[in-house]
């Protein structure tokens, strides 16, 4: 049973094997779960859509009918999959994301935590499992503030400002000026051991630490990747930061003068 | 890998999965399982299946499978799924196929006569 007492979790699958789609939610509901179904990319692609526009003006709080937890297929409809999804909701949420992978490699696993998701979970899978993962999910996300689309409030004990960027772990938000931007919980921790060590170089090695908990050479290229990303958002919103890449070391956070 | 290492058919797989007592949602889910197997062994046994989808059913019904507690098809369409990865249907996955339908066969014996017993 779900931990959380006081009303049904919302969780949202996404998957468009309609039998594996319907244990999972007879297993959730009878975990007290209230469960919805999307099973095929383009309805799931709309409604990520649709709850993005619906941010614009919104004010504090969950939206309506935003699910607390989504629960997501690697493979989906027409060969398209579920890291587009989560790539495209981690650009406006930090809902806890649970990912399922038929594939059992290491790469699958790393695209998933790469896209965004907090947890994955190889297929097939059973109930319990996926239920103790949600959990864990959602405990962590708990702790960092509510999970809706429209987080406003600052967690005032954690917030880091440089110029005209603030950042709030707790939240896993960054404000460039007017704009606000949601990351995903490692974009955060790359972004806040950059921003804490504004214009001096970071070793890959700090960076893996800080990030992944570990220095070892696994996550070179996990890094690059997520600076990549996070060098995206910092260009979107127009700023002035720069990620420099300081050859066969690391990276160095700048901001641009002009 | 041996797939008579694992259990043909674990009839208390779902149920302690689910954790729920009504017997007819036991029932329904089983039957849609066995539908959907006729329904990928006609696909995976007709003279040109499309490799690609057939490769693409094949990851569905191993999580399917799994999940239901059929072990044995599980796996076996793992290593089928393996060998379309290329979305080549080649004499060896057709023999996969073929031990596959096998399989089939007692499993859904063994589900058929679960559903009995879950019916009375």
């Amino acid at each position: 049973m779900q931990q959380t007492a006081e009303k049904p979790v919302k969780a949202l699958i996404i998957d468009d094997d309609p039998l594996f789609c319907r244990i999972l939610s007879t297993g959730l509901c009878a975990a007290d779960y209230d469960v919805s179904v999307i099973s095929c990319f383009p309805t799931a692609e709309a409604f990520i859509e649709s709850k993005a526009r619906g941010v614009s003006g919104h004010g504090p709080g969950p939206l309506p009918n935003f699910p607390d937890v989504i629960i997501l297929d690697y493979f989906l409809d027409n060969g398209k999959t579920g890291l587009e999804l989560c790539k495209a909701i981690r650009r406006h949420s930090a809902v806890p994301i649970v990912m399922l992978t038929g594939n059992t490699s290491t790469e699958a696993a790393i695209a998933c935590l790469e896209s965004g998701a907090d947890q994955y979970i190889h297929k097939p899978c059973q109930v319990p499992e996926l239920l103790a993962r949600i959990n864990a999910s959602r405990r962590r996300a708990t702790q960092a503030g509510p999970a809706g689309w429209s987080r406003t409030e600052p967690a005032p004990e954690r917030r880091i400002e440089r110029a005209e960027a603030t950042l709030l772990p707790d939240e896993r938000t960054i404000t460039l000026g007017e704009m606000r931007i949601a990351l995903t919980e490692k974009e955060c921790r790359l972004a806040e051991i950059l921003f804490l060590n504004m214009s001096t170089p970071v070793s890959k090695d700090d960076i893996g630490s800080h990030v992944y908990g570990s220095a070892r050479n696994l996550y070179s290229r996990s890094i690059d990747v997520l600076v990549g990303r996070l060098r995206t958002r910092l260009r979107s919103a127009d700023s002035k930061f720069r990620i420099i890449s300081e050859r066969n070391f690391g990276y160095r956070l700048v901001r641009k003068s002009s | 890998m041996k797939t008579d290492e694992y259990a043909l058919f674990d009839t208390n797989f779902l149920r302690a999965t689910l954790d729920i007592q009504d017997k007819s949602v036991l029932v329904e889910i089983y039957r849609e399982y066995v539908d959907r197997l006729g329904d990928f062994l006609a696909l995976a046994e007709s003279p040109a299946p499309d490799a690609e989808s057939l490769y693409r059913e094949a990851h569905s019904m191993k999580s399917a499978s799994g999940a239901i507690g059929a072990q044995r098809i599980s796996v076996e369409l793992s290593l089928l799924e393996a060998l379309l990865k290329d979305h080549r249907h080649t004499a060896e996955s057709r023999e996969a196929v073929a031990r596959l339908r096998q399989l089939a066969k007692l499993t859904m014996q063994e589900v058929q006569t679960y559903l009995g017993t879950l019916d009375g």
